[in-house]
């Protein structure tokens, strides 16, 4: 197999760590390149199985397959009964305008980051994971305006470079992340975090 | 009748297309595929047009209009949203039983893998540590954590086979 040059920069670019001008570099490359498309590719959907799999993957003693998948309902289940044994505190008026049913708002799913007054767009929302969950939901909002949403198996996400170039000092940015169980239904949603530009 | 040229380009590009598409959209978002549909029949009307020359490689050429399609579209879906419920991405039952299935067949590949390969993809590739950090933790360099890291991929490929990876096409048929 020929190397590309280009090679070595196919694990910093799933990664999200390369500057932006660096991404696009690159996409324009395996564009161009097919070689390094297919590895890019490939080797993505592979870091995607792996998170979606959760460390159950990594575990020494070789149980049933699925195994670990009844587990993870077992735990969502869990989970859920027992959220819903909590009394619901009384919904807080939201800034985003986010329906009611959203009563375990917070519970059991935190953020990371970014919040605060940032010096340039962040590359990647960060969370920690939440007990149960086998997939987490992003959005981001300035004011009323939702700005993207995007579904992830991982505890973080990169903000696509088209969205990053879209904030700009002056507003005030929202975003927060809910966790869905393994059979689809939300579990925990974290509470709105906000950043802003330094000017 | 098609251009067989026309079709040629469509199939070489619809991968690449789509997963950029997708990487920006999130790969759960529905609408990837109409727009990479449209990226694509954009570029084939600008060509028919003569609009590309050749200045540039295709493989650019088509870049381009893909990231302007992709703005467009957070542009036009940022002032569509603005009042409307947020639109659901969730996996479907399908993908869900497709994910359990992919997951069990990694698996069954992970252990198959010596554990000083294993601890590498644990550690570099599941829990994201950076290089350094991953050869700190096993005593290794970072040429040699690259080294692993890129022979275990390799491995699980060709455990896992052709079937496993998407072509980022669309699917079905």
């Amino acid at each position: 197999m020929a190397r590309c040059v280009f090679e070595d920069r196919i694990d910093a670019y799933l990664r999200g760590e390369l500057a932006p001008e660096e991404e696009a570099r690159f996409e324009e490359h395996y564009f161009n390149c097919p070689a390094c498309f297919r590895e890019t590719a490939e080797r993505s959907a592979l870091r995607d199985a792996l998170k979606a799999g959760g460390e159950a993957i990594f575990r020494e003693r070789p149980r049933r397959i699925p195994a670990w998948a009844y587990a993870a309902t077992a735990a969502a289940v869990f989970l859920i009964a027992v959220i819903l044994s909590i009394p619901p505190s009384p919904p807080k008026p939201s800034p985003l305008g986010f329906s009611g049913e959203e009563a375990v708002r917070g519970e059991g799913l935190s953020v990371v980051g970014p919040s605060g007054v940032l010096a340039a767009p962040p590359d990647r929302l960060e969370w920690r994971p939440a007990s149960g969950a086998a997939a987490y939901e992003v959005t981001l909002s300035a004011g009323e305006e939702s700005l993207w949403s995007a579904g992830t198996t991982e505890t973080s996400i990169l903000l696509p470079s088209e969205i990053r170039s879209r904030i700009q000092p002056g507003r005030s940015y929202l975003w927060r992340v809910r966790a869905y169980a393994a059979e689809g239904r939300r579990i925990a949603v974290s509470e709105p975090s906000s950043f802003s530009l330094a000017r | 009748m098609p251009d067989p040229d026309f079709d040629l380009l469509v199939a070489r590009f619809r991968p690449v297309v789509g997963y950029k598409v997708r990487r920006a959209l999130g790969a759960w978002n529905p609408e990837w595929e109409d727009v990479t549909n449209e990226v694509l029949a954009q570029a084939l009307a600008k060509i028919r047009a003569g609009e590309f020359r050749g200045e540039s490689a295709i493989g650019t050429f088509i870049y381009r209009i893909a990231c302007r399609r992709i703005a467009d579209y957070f542009r036009d879906k940022s002032k569509v949203l603005r009042h409307a419920p947020e639109p659901s991405s969730l996996p479907g039952p399908e993908e869900r039983v497709d994910r359990e299935e992919r997951a069990a067949r990694l698996a069954a590949a992970v252990r198959r893998l010596k554990p000083k390969y294993r601890d590498v993809v644990f550690l570099y590739d599941y829990q994201g540590l950076s290089r350094e950090e991953t050869a700190r933790k096993l005593g290794l360099t970072l040429a040699q954590v690259s080294e692993r890291a890129n022979y275990a991929r390799r491995l699980l490929r060709r455990m896992l086979g052709g079937s496993f990876f998407p072509s980022f096409g669309p699917r079905g048929d």
